[in-house]
């Protein structure tokens, strides 16, 4: 193999594995902290992608701007969503009704996003060509999105980083996801974890989807395939480890790729699939082991 | 300063607590005792809001706190430690004491300071950077203790912090809580299985024993471990 | 409402029936917004209208096809009644056209009870049909069971599969595999290309497209087929594949495609500069995503495989242009041509029926030929054998008519009656 197809391989490999894992950590971040399987979160990538879309095509306003625009929106729906699960759902303290309450209510939203969606815009695919000349770099030619788009996830996640590991909110997070009945104990203000779990979760779905609309085509129902991938892939690293998320997204980025590249495509998703179940089947907790302390 | 009134609780057919009626003096030290399932954890994870009474209330400086949430009642100035540590696994020493210092300052900067400070006083600076899971049993009780200093409590509930550790330890851990009383101004609720070191290294001021969630004797502590009820109650388990 | 959360941290009965209560409500309100997007203005009359049902899917794997389908018929319902209807033998006069329909979710179990729920419960007097070829399938016992004859859509069905069926009701307008993979085969040979690569996804389309295509070129042996792969629908990344291609540099790519890989192999052809003088999409290099994905100078000398082009006939460009006025621009897709072609199927078979009688319209279909602005029909054992396949190609952002072929396999040949756009070839790189 030539040295520029290594190059290339990599580079698609983490293309696809930054996104990937930036999306099982928004997933699980909410989920272990909150205990509520958010069904609606595949629904907010499709709606940041919608918004990107639309802004681009109506006004022309670049999708790197709709990093943030979309953010805001996202965030702004968002707080109601957050009011009606803490009303209904949070203030239990029975982690089973949370879980289940929670997949019901969500999933009702995420049922009325879609039609919503559907009505608004129509089923159709969607799409849009922004910067999709290719460039060079260091002899392997990337459509020049593509490599924006994987620029982004990578900062993107030394943010996240940051924000879990050096920071008050991280630590207070992090202790939330470990061991929530102690940090209530401590005197942690639950409520406000719980929305920053929320907000964070929905700035990761709404970057995500603003990065997969530039590459991919969009529709109202999309949300689900990436849900599924999420939930998945936050499996395999580890329920409540973040980092478990990253690497096991990254991981399957890697695997996806060279599959493709050896093997060939068709057997693709019978060797993942294949791979998933000895993880779990050896290592139940997770690639990188779980985070929280009662699961 | 905390009373209790007639607390019960139950799980399923067993009587956890069955009419409870105590209450703790500012500033004192006051051993809690019992046999092995006699309801004293429960007793204090309902203080704390952790469980739900079925009946009776708690009063904190006069204050109803019997249906608060944890974190309103710690905020009021309860903090506790618990039956065989719970610290979060994945943070370093420093940061499990941050966590705690968070709410009393909402800036980081000042979370740290504080406990900083704790942790001199504890003498564990040189483990502040260590990840909790590298710990020995003994230092993971004192990063318990130091994390519930850091919370500046009024009341301090201290589930079984001897178990398994060596003579000199425990007067270690007997030493801080006295300072925690003399220079904190604290007040102590403490369960222990080892009443030596009630008796000998802390000298608390009063012990109160539990059976079967009941309240069964309360009063100076030659009293109450020489009380008849107490005696049959702990038959071949203590080591006075 | 407040005194109920005095008990704020336990489940209690109380909250349990709000959230049933609040799950309940949003049930309703999406209902009802289901309701009103599923449900045109439906007028009860005697006779003056001709009641047609079908399930079509707006919501599922097959929403985005599903949807243009949809709206295919809806702009016939429209063409048709503006002209006051369709003229029936029977009544003396024009009965103008009314739907019924409901979004299957692009599941064929439940797409089979709504084709029962609209002929028994409903009664409607006639059906089209609904999206996908798995879809088509599960109707089809239940179309035979109730005598209603349907003129098939976006069902690609292999000629052998259609005989083992042994279905007397259901029609199939698209060309069969066989149909489509010989005029592309026709088109190649035209072209005098020595090398192909063929690629595929893997559905059951798709596959015999690119078998029975590998097997035509091998028999006229104008070309060798250095690559022939396949790879699953929801691939992320064909790059492994397209490296190859690039390595065996062939003249010809063909990509028979499910719509949304066709975006994917096109971008990665141009990340890989892989340039071969023809590139031939299947489904999806004529849809609207494909359109909005690449500016023009990446889509111009890309063909994509179709079924008909609004500038053969100017009544297929009405259309068009009526479509276009409602719901904004869409190219002239396979589904648009298809959708048309069996509303104006079925249109004529009630005209030359003179009566809604689902028997008399079914033996009209089976033995008529019927003339449309989509090319000629006549159906031979439940196939349209007089199908065309066009191949367009985006020039300067449209789709150009550039080789168009008539009849069924095997009596494939091209047909020259069509003015056709100046191919380019080959291809200008990306
Ligand atoms: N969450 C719970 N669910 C069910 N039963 C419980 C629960 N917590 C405690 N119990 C039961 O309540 C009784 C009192 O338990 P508790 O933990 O308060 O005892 P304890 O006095 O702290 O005992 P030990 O000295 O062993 O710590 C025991 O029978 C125990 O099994
Ligand atoms: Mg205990």
């Amino acid at each position: 193999m030539e040295i520029t197809n290594i190059f290339f391989i990599i580079f698609l490999s983490l293309q696809i594995g930054l996104i990937y894992g930036l999306i099982a950590l928004g997933f699980n971040l909410l989920y272990s902290s909150t205990r509520i399987i958010n069904i609606t979160y595949g629904d907010f990538i499709t709606l940041s992608g919608y918004i990107t879309f639309w802004l681009y095509s109506l006004y022309n306003i670049s999708p790197f701007l709709s990093l943030g625009i979309s953010s805001f929106f996202l965030i702004l729906f968002t707080l109601p969503f957050f009011y009606i699960l803490e009303k209904f759902v949070l203030s239990s303290k029975n982690i089973l009704y949370i879980e289940i309450w929670g997949v019901i209510i969500t999933f009702g939203f995420s049922i009325f996003l879609q039609g919503t969606m559907s009505y608004l815009w129509s089923a159709q695919s969607r799409s849009y060509a922004y910067l999709d000349n290719v460039i060079d770099f260091f002899g392997v030619s990337f459509l020049l999105n593509k490599f924006l788009t994987t620029i982004v996830a990578a900062l993107l996640i030394f943010l996240l980083y940051f924000l879990l590991f050096k920071t008050n909110i991280g630590i207070m997070l992090r202790g939330v996801i470990q061991d929530p009945e102690l940090a209530s104990n401590l005197g942690l203000n639950m409520r406000k974890i719980f929305l920053i779990a929320f907000i964070i979760s929905s700035f990761i779905a709404s970057i995500s989807g603003v990065l997969l609309s530039m590459s991919f085509e969009i529709n109202p129902f999309m949300g689900s395939i990436y849900l599924i991938l999420a939930f998945v892939i936050a499996v395999v690293g580890g329920i409540g480890n973040p980092l478990g998320s990253l690497i096991s997204g990254i991981l399957f980025g890697f695997v996806d790729v060279i599959i493709s590249y050896t093997i060939g495509p068709s057997l693709k998703f019978f060797i993942i699939y294949s791979l998933l179940l000895l993880i779990l089947i050896y290592r139940p907790w997770g690639l990188m082991g779980r985070g929280v302390r009662y699961a | 300063m905390l009373e209790i009134r007639n607390i019960s609780k139950h799980f399923g057919g067993i009587k956890a607590l069955d009419n409870v009626t105590l209450s703790l003096n500012q500033n004192e030290i006051v051993g809690l005792i019992g046999p092995n399932g006699s309801g004293k954890t429960t007793l204090f994870n309902v203080i704390c809001g952790l469980l739900k009474p079925d009946k009776g209330h708690i009063f904190f400086n006069g204050k109803e706190i019997t249906n608060l949430s944890p974190e309103k009642i710690s905020r009021l100035g309860i903090s506790r430690t618990f039956q065989g540590t719970r610290l979060v696994e994945d943070l370093t020493v420093i940061e499990n004491i941050i966590i705690a210092t968070l709410p009393l300052t909402n800036s980081y900067d000042k979370a740290e300071e504080l406990a900083r400070t704790v942790i001199n006083k504890l003498g564990i600076e040189k483990i502040g950077e260590v990840k909790v899971t590298a710990l020995t049993h003994y230092e993971r009780k004192i990063v318990e203790l130091a994390r519930t200093i850091a919370c500046k409590p009024k009341v301090v509930l201290i589930d079984e912090i001897m178990a398994g550790l060596s003579e000199e330890e425990q007067q270690n851990i007997a030493e801080i809580m006295v300072w925690m009383k003399k220079e904190m101004n604290a007040t102590i609720f403490w369960i222990e299985h080892i009443i030596r070191a009630m008796i000998k290294l802390v000298k608390v001021d009063r012990i109160i024993a539990l059976e079967s969630g009941k309240l069964i004797a309360e009063g100076k502590p030659e009293e109450v471990i020489t009380n008849k009820n107490v005696i049959e109650a702990y038959l071949g388990i203590t080591n006075v | 409402m407040k005194k109920l959360y005095v008990n704020k941290h336990a489940i209690t009965k109380i909250q349990t029936i709000l959230i049933i209560t609040v799950i309940v409500i949003a049930a309703i309100a999406g209902g009802l917004i289901y309701y009103f997007m599923t449900q045109p203005t439906q007028q009860v009359a005697q006779k003056t209208s001709i009641k047609i049902g079908f399930s079509i899917s707006l919501s599922g794997v097959g929403a985005a096809a599903g949807t243009e389908q949809y709206r295919a018929y809806e702009i016939w319902r429209k063409w048709i009644n503006e002209q006051g209807g369709i003229y029936v033998e029977e009544y003396k006069r024009k009965l103008s056209v009314e739907f019924i329909y409901y979004d299957d979710a692009s599941e064929p179990a439940r797409a089979a009870s709504l084709y029962e729920k609209l002929i028994v419960e409903d009664k409607v007097d006639l059906l089209l049909a609904p999206w996908g070829t798995f879809i088509h399938l599960a109707i089809v016992p239940v179309i035979e069971k109730y005598k209603i004859p349907v003129v098939g859509n976006t069902a690609g069905v292999d000629i052998e599969k259609i005989n083992e069926l042994n279905t007397k009701y259901m029609f199939f307008t698209w060309p069969e595999p066989k149909t489509s993979a010989f005029s592309l085969t026709l088109f190649l040979e035209e072209l005098n290309v020595k090398s192909v690569a063929i690629l595929y996804a893997q559905t059951d389309f798709t596959v015999l497209n690119a078998k029975w295509n590998k097997q035509y070129i091998e028999e006229k042996g104008f070309a060798d087929v250095v690559i022939y792969e396949g790879y699953p629908l929801e691939v992320t990344d064909v790059s492994g594949i397209l490296l190859k291609v690039k390595d065996k540099n062939p003249e010809a790519v063909v990509v028979h495609s499910y719509p949304a890989d066709a975006i994917l192999v096109t971008s990665q052809m141009k990340e890989l500069k892989i340039n071969p003088k023809v590139f031939i999409l299947g489904v999806g290099g004529q849809l609207l995503a494909y359109k909005q994905r690449f500016d023009d100078q990446t889509k111009e000398g890309v063909i994509a495989i179709n079924n008909w082009h609004p500038d053969f006939y100017p009544e297929s460009k009405e259309l068009y242009n009526k479509y276009i006025l409602e719901y904004g621009y869409n190219p002239p897709s396979h589904t648009l041509g298809l959708g048309w072609l069996s509303c104006l199927v079925l249109q004529q078979a009630i005209e030359k029926a003179g009566t809604l009688n689902p028997e008399k319209i079914r033996e009209k279909l089976a033995t008529e030929t019927f003339n449309t602005p989509f090319g000629e029909v006549k159906f031979e054992n439940q196939v349209n054998i007089k199908s065309l396949v066009v191949f367009d190609q985006w020039q300067e952002g449209d789709l150009k008519p550039v080789f168009v072929t008539k009849g069924s396999y095997p009596n494939v040949e091209k047909a020259t009656e069509y003015k056709l756009a100046q191919l380019i070839f080959p291809k200008p790189e990306w």
